[in-house]
């Protein structure tokens, strides 16, 4: 006997995203805020558990970066233990990284901003979408299904499965490569190098319509923060943490990513669940006293940081992206968070076709062992949206006392604020706060530069649905859109 | 378009946070379904997912089954206290505005569009009363799951 049929949609949607425009006096944009409604304890429910469960744990918070968590978290408890694990372990999971980098950033690119890019940002809003993209260009719609399958089979072949592999274990890895997997790595690799070359191509071709974008979406300047390594390359794994601003000056050279405490504040306000980390050299009294520290993490705040990539096509694309900022100066537009993806693709992918070939990578000792031997523990990484931190306070045994974990997303909140307050004034001022939704899709696409992981950064769960209002200065609100 | 006979293989997506209590709801309904289904000798591909995914279009259309069913749970926060519900899945046109979710319309248009799947596609849904974190149901999901029986799936 059947139950119940009905056509009813059926949400799973928790929380919702929320843009409020504020209008001075003579109605101009004088503010952004980006909300997110949705929050959930996620520090406080792994108190109580042992360290060990924790790359488990913290990689369920999100299905699209669970990679991210897991390494931080198993980094986190290498450093609890005390040890220093196999230079094959850190290979292996450093290739697991870069093939998450992939997957996240062809998600990002192909999925969720090429028909912006592709169709055109005034193109019909009926066709601006995944269905546009199908009908005029369906070949590239399946090689970003590919790409991204590239990296999730990877992932898949290191750890045992696509999402939340338990492979990575504080120590090193549970199992060593075999030689078969790694023929099957190689083997991929020829078909994911045409599809980063197409979609460079794709998007240079496409950049020349876009000069309006590239001076009006996030540009501004800010610091920038990512890890380099000790020679001050591009680097998604270990290393030191480096700060510079937008004129290319280096305010922290390298500093130990545990001591992230001291130059790291997270600020909170009242209308958003997301917090606002902030440079505290930078930060001053006063009621937004954090807001002058704000600093940029991810593709184009890595590829601001770094000095070189370290491989021959992304140094090569490098020296490109350099162009598009005055000689020695950061690039400031958060547009170009679309090219330093792709570059980190190609120097993702590049590193995998290196390490596969690496003469060590089959050795079986990829695990230290260990007991608990530090009470606290700091593990960083390289998100595919920036700089990810876990800090651990455990007991003797090894249970929980206190867990702090500052996201990539979180850390680009204040830049997403002024992006959309930038966007804003510039479609909206002169047409007395009127939304039209050419100015919708241009404040989503500018909040999109970043890729917020919004599952991440407040452990939702489920889509949100984005709600942009616009405030008059008598608190009236003159305009609104709901979009699912 | 193939025909929904009961003896059509089936490809079974069940989808969730198994960390967020009642959203793993829709994982252990897809594994209830399949494990019955199977008993019964029908052919069933099970997939079970944190979230969908586009590359599960090109994994669709591989499967070479007649229906793909897509189980998950929903908040009553949202829509109300409700029964387990069953709706065809239309192939939409819309892509995630700013998350990384990627809704069965939107992979089932993927899969139709870019693979050629011609097999039906249905939503189970199942409430969820409860979605902090941790593991294990609340009391009325779980009472819901022990009631159903795959038997009432008009396919």
């Amino acid at each position: 006997m059947t139950r119940t049929i009905t056509i009813d949609p059926v949400t799973r949607i928790e929380g919702h995203a929320k843009i409020t425009l504020m209008l001075d006096d003579s109605g101009q944009v004088e503010d952004a805020r980006f909300h997110v409604t949705e929050f959930r304890g996620f520090e406080k429910f792994c108190e109580g558990r042992n360290f060990w469960e924790m790359p488990g744990i913290t990689a369920r918070i999100c299905g699209i970066c669970p990679i991210s968590h897991l390494l931080a978290s198993a980094k986190t408890g290498d450093a609890i233990l005390g040890v220093r694990i196999p230079p094959t372990a850190a290979k292996l999971r450093r290739m697991l990284n870069w093939a998450q980098i992939v997957q996240s950033h062809a998600l990002s690119f192909f999925h969720l901003s090429s028909p912006d890019l592709l169709l055109g940002m005034d193109s019909d809003p009926a066709l601006r979408n995944v269905v546009g993209l199908i009908q005029k260009h369906p070949d590239i719609a399946r090689k970003g299904i590919r790409l991204r399958k590239f990296g999730q089979d990877t992932i898949r072949i290191l750890g045992g499965r696509s999402v939340h592999p338990a492979w990575t274990v504080p120590g090193g890895v549970r199992e060593p490569l075999s030689a078969e997997n790694r023929d099957r790595i190689k083997d991929m690799l020829p078909e994911a190098f045409d599809t980063i070359d197409l979609a460079l191509t794709l998007l240079k071709d496409a950049s020349a319509g876009y000069e309006d974008e590239a001076a009006h979406y996030g540009n501004f300047p800010s610091l920038y923060m990512g890890l380099v390594t000790p020679e001050g390359g591009l680097e998604h794994y270990d290393g030191l943490l480096r700060v510079v601003d937008s004129g290319g000056k280096i305010l922290e050279p390298g500093l130990e990513p545990a001591r992230y405490r001291e130059i790291i504040g997270e600020a909170v306000e009242p209308w958003t669940y997301l917090k606002f980390p902030y440079y505290k050299p930078y930060a001053y009294s006063g009621p937004s006293y954090y807001k002058m520290g704000m600093y940029r993490v991810g593709p184009l705040a890595r590829l601001n940081v770094c000095e070189f990539a370290g491989t021959p096509k992304a140094d090569e694309e490098l020296r490109a992206f350099r162009q598009l900022a005055p000689q020695g100066r950061a690039v400031n537009t958060a547009f170009h968070y679309h090219y330093a993806r792709l570059i980190e693709i190609l120097f993702a992918l590049e590193k995998i076709a290196e390490t596969v070939e690496d003469p060590h990578i089959l050795d079986e000792r990829v695990r230290s062992r260990a007991d608990v031997n530090q009470l606290v523990g700091v593990g960083v990484s390289e998100a595919p949206r920036g700089t990810l931190f876990h800090e651990y306070h455990v007991n003797e045994d090894g249970i929980l006392q206190k867990v702090n974990l500052i996201i990539a997303t979180g850390q680009n909140n204040l830049a997403m604020n002024r992006t959309v307050q930038q966007i804003a004034r510039h479609h909206i001022n002169g047409n007395g706060g009127k939304l039209t939704e050419g100015v919708l899709n241009r404040m989503e696409h500018g909040i999109r530069l970043y890729d917020p992981c919004l599952s991440c950064s407040t452990h939702a769960a489920g889509k949100m649905p984005m709600h942009v209002e616009v405030v008059a200065a008598n608190g009236e609100v003159v305009d609104e859109i709901i979009r699912d | 378009m193939r025909s929904s006979a009961t003896d059509e293989a089936v490809l079974v997506i069940g989808y969730g946070n198994s960390l967020r209590r009642d959203d793993g709801a829709g994982l252990i309904l897809a594994e209830k379904i399949a494990a019955a289904w199977r008993r019964h000798g029908r052919a069933v591909t099970l997939f079970t997912s944190h979230q969908l995914e586009p590359e599960m279009a090109e994994e669709i259309a591989a499967a070479g089954a007649g229906i793909v069913l897509f189980v998950d749970a929903a908040a009553t926060t949202a829509v109300g206290p409700h029964d387990i519900r069953l709706a065809p899945v239309v192939a939409d046109e819309h892509s995630p505005s700013l998350g990384h979710h990627f809704s069965p319309a939107l992979l089932m248009l993927y899969a139709r569009s870019l693979y050629g799947y011609e097999g039906a596609a249905w939503l189970l849904t199942i409430p969820g009363y409860d979605f902090d974190h941790g593991e294990g149901l609340s009391e009325p999901t779980q009472k819901l799951l022990a009631a159903f029986s795959p038997a009432e799936l008009p396919f």
